[in-house]
């Protein structure tokens, strides 16, 4: 019986734990095969999360890129912060999480965007269904659109929603955790609770939204590390910098404002300055500055000044307010030196161009970024133009070429840009295929499906292309309509004339008022040329066409005028049986007693009848 | 015990949420909305059917001493099995049906059919057994989510149980005129008193109904 008991008490046991590690294998093996399934789930369910999150349309591809978690975050079940990108724009941040609520493992993301909470995203839960459950389904519109400085999730007359203190009140701390953290670090918009350090700055009443806008590096390395908008309504009120310089201690940490032309103020931070010297020096700075003219020195320790004084501390942020005011003035850039003919021949992909000239620059124009403008010359004869611009695309400095020639785009050139390598950058090397050989007049880079993801580095070149393109039309490749075959025929005396084709013409003689060159034919075969010339005389608008053969003149024939019709006018209508059979190289109405009275129509006619007769020479050689 | 009675017996007489008042729990906290209580019902039937198999198949061979903890390792092991098997192919759903899934290891059905009937009965048997009993409990379910959610949405939405997608719904009663506490607990509970009392009502009735015609008859045999 003993032994029956015994045998009992070992083998009960024994049967039980064989159960259970049969149970345990089971478990185990359902583990590894559901284990990556379930991952993946979380994680596509985390990946739709940051679209539904941040308004993102499900078809736009997204850019994620995990930034550093401060320890207090981590400390509290927050496991990722991931910045949100759609091509290089920065759409914003969203954290994810997992906490304890009533139970453990809620797991869910919270984003944010511009200064707001975009909204929440429970991934998974062990909540009570009904309760805690029912409480999570509310907290994305409970959160969304709340000020990053506000409190969230207060159970106040407001809410009549489902409760559950413990699970929101867990919530609650790590949502308003992960809005501070944001604050600090990715949010371009200052909360506004930080306004009066800005406001104090410029001296002004009030502003309603201030956002941080890059700063150039040549700033930052003199100790600017920022530099903001300040907008009440609508309108800039000025622009701050923050700066950090080093005076007798180091760690001067400063605000300076600007606004229209002058010094807006200065907002002390902080400072490590001797008590009674420099730091009673930094405190007089605001009011010695604020509303100076920015071409006005500052801060001049001559005899007109009683206050306190410290040279030391004084000369790094004279130096720095400096570099402020010129950055503010736009003082920065400096004239382009000409590119190379290397890269202006890629600008129109060819190889032929040996020279350029330079076009004068409209102020339009140079608002939009065109730094320089060329007539690319091929000997002589202009084989396209070219605009150097630089624009701010996604990140500032984006510099290039644009060719043009005939009515169409003939090509881009990247010189240089601070575009994202696989985003804006891969899109720039694919922008001279994109528009060669489009016409001018047409918008391009209108490809929806390419552009997605580089809205800004798009937009700055639509609007850069289309303004050197607007530019290009209107002023260096204005179309003329050809003249008749009649007129032709009466330029060159002839009535046989059947046809005709247009010659290039040289950026001399364009200069020069030459406006078209026609090899007009006989049954197929060149007999003379003729100029079409657009010049001034006495006025404006002297338009005639003249013609060679052989060596000689051929004949002229005008077209239109504004001279005096009893002088200038009748003497043009003579012209014609003058120059005919002239010698082209000799010099052309010289010795005529009717030029008397006429010394401008006379000049103006002679110089173009002359360029021409050499062009024409020329080109027989 | 002919073989349909036992399928039916679980379905009509022995309906484990209208008449054996069993696995109230998630009865009432999943019923909220029809495709809920459909997949809880779909969890429950898989894990009576797997559960009364492997209990039956094994009967012989486990100790009277330490049955209980054995049904109980092997119901927890095949609940714990099928959850992670539903996070993996039906997540949405594994997340709206949340702790109550879990909670299937102790439904009082499961131990309830595994004692009763598992632990004596063939597996054919206890699979016709436990097939009566979830398809009762899961029609239990569907009833009174169905109840629920018309009276407090004013229609029906129906989804995918794999994605949750949604894939058609309707609405008849403007919501307006909908009763919103029927998708809370309170509504849950008044909801399954009328149904408990409809279901006796009309059991009731075709009781009297058969003892008037067995009255009948036997007036009839005179």
């Amino acid at each position: 019986m003993a032994k029956k008991q015994l045998s009992k008490m070992i083998l009960l046991p024994l049967f039980l734990a064989g159960i259970t590690l049969g149970a345990a294998g089971v478990l185990t093996g359902a583990h590894l095969l559901t284990a990556p399934i379930i991952e993946n789930n979380k994680d596509q369910k985390k990946l739709e999360g940051y679209k539904l999150i941040l308004s993102i349309d499900p078809s736009v591809n997204i850019g994620l890129t995990s930034a550093e978690i401060a320890k207090k975050l981590t400390d509290k079940g927050v496991s990722k912060k991931t910045k949100v990108n759609v091509g290089e724009d920065l759409i914003g941040v969203v954290y994810d999480a997992t906490i304890k609520g009533w139970e453990s493992g809620l797991t869910f993301q919270v984003g944010f965007k511009d200064d707001v909470y975009a909204g929440f995203n429970l991934i998974s839960s062990n909540e009570t269904p009904g309760i805690g459950k029912d409480y999570l389904q509310f907290v994305n519109d409970r959160i969304k659109g709340v000020k990053i400085d506000q409190p969230v999730l207060l159970n106040d007359g407001s809410y009549t929603g489902p409760t559950a203190p413990i699970t929101g009140g867990a919530l609650k701390e790590v949502l308003e955790l992960c809005a501070a953290d944001y604050a600090l670090g990715d949010s371009p918009i200052i909360p506004p609770h930080e306004y009066e350090e800005y406001i104090g700055a410029l001296n002004i009443e009030n502003a309603d939204q201030i956002v941080e806008v890059t700063v150039s590096e040549s700033l930052i390395t003199k100790g600017v590390s920022k530099r903001y908008e300040v907008n009440l309504d609508g309108v800039l009120q000025g622009i701050v910098y923050e700066a950090t310089v080093e005076g007798w201690n180091p760690g001067i940490h400063f605000l300076a404002g600007f606004k229209g032309n002058t010094y807006g103020g200065f907002y002390l931070l902080s400072s490590d300055e001797t008590a009674g010297i420099g730091a009673s020096y930094l405190n007089e700075i605001n009011d010695r500055i604020a509303g100076v003219p920015l071409d006005q020195p500052i801060l001049i320790d001559d005899e007109t000044y009683t206050g306190p004084t410290a040279p030391v501390t004084a000369a790094p942020i004279k130096e720095v307010l400096g570099l402020m005011a010129a950055d503010y003035l736009g003082q920065g850039e400096v004239e382009p030196e000409p590119t190379s003919l290397a890269n202006l021949n890629a600008a129109l992909n060819i190889l032929t161009a040996d020279d350029y000239s330079l076009v004068t620059l409209t102020q339009d124009l140079k608002d939009g970024g065109v730094l320089l403008k060329y007539i690319v010359l091929e000997n002589g004869y202009r084989v396209g133009v070219v605009y150097e611009m630089k624009v701010r695309g996604f990140k500032d400095g984006l510099h290039f070429l644009v060719g043009f020639n005939a009515d169409k785009y003939a090509g881009f050139k990247l010189l240089a840009s601070q575009e994202t390598p696989d985003y804006g950058g891969d899109y720039l090397t694919n922008v001279n295929g994109w528009i060669k050989d489009l016409p001018a007049a047409d918008p391009v880079l209108i490809d929806d499906e390419v552009n997605a993801g580089v809205t800004k580095t798009v937009t700055a070149l639509q609007t850069a292309l289309g303004l050197a393109a607007g530019d290009y039309l209107a002023t260096m490749n204005p179309t003329y309509p050809e003249t008749s075959l009649e007129n032709l025929n009466a330029a060159l005396n002839l009535t046989t004339a059947t046809s005709y084709t247009m010659l290039p013409i040289r950026e001399t003689l364009k200069a020069g008022g030459i406006l078209l060159k026609y090899d007009v034919l006989v049954e197929g075969v060149s007999v003379g040329v003729v100029y079409e010339v657009k010049t001034k005389g006495f006025k404006d608008g002297m338009h005639f066409l003249v013609g060679f053969i052989g060596e000689n003149y051929a004949g002229f024939k005008l077209l239109a005028s504004q001279e005096t019709p009893d002088y200038g006018g009748d003497y043009l209508t003579k012209v014609n049986g003058w120059i005919k059979d002239q010698p082209a190289s000799d010099p052309i109405l010289v010795g005529n007693p009717e030029n008397v009275g006429l010394t401008r129509t006379v000049n103006g006619l002679k110089t173009a009848l002359e360029l021409c007769a050499d062009d024409y020479l020329e080109g027989r050689i | 015990m002919k073989k349909h009675k036992i399928f039916t017996d679980g379905i009509f007489a022995n309906n484990a949420a209208f008449m054996l008042f069993l696995g109230m729990c998630p009865m009432l906290a999943t019923t909220k909305d029809f495709m809920s209580a459909l997949g809880m019902g779909i969890a429950v039937l898989a894990t009576l059917i797997l559960t009364n198999t492997a209990i039956s198949a094994i009967r012989k061979w486990v100790p009277n001493e330490i049955r209980i903890p054995i049904l109980i390792v092997i119901i927890a092991t095949i609940v714990s099995v099928i959850e992670m098997f539903m996070q993996a192919y039906m997540f949405d759903l594994s997340q709206t049906l949340g702790v109550y899934l879990s909670l299937i290891v102790v439904n009082c059905i499961i131990l309830g059919r595994a004692e009763a009937f598992a632990m004596k009965n063939n597996v054919f048997d206890s699979f016709l057994d436990a097939l009566g009993t979830g398809v009762g409990f899961l029609a239990g379910l569907a009833v009174l989510a169905i109840a629920r959610e018309f009276i407090a949405t004013g229609g029906l939405a129906f989804s995918s149980l794999l994605t949750g997608q949604k894939l058609w719904s309707f609405q008849i009663i403007p919501t307006a005129y909908t009763i919103p506490i029927f998708s809370d607990a309170p509504g849950a509970f008044i909801m399954f008193g009328l149904l408990v009392g409809l279901v006796n009502f009309i059991i009731m009735k075709a009781a009297d109904h058969k003892k008037k015609k067995a009255a009948l008859v036997a007036a009839g045999g005179q």
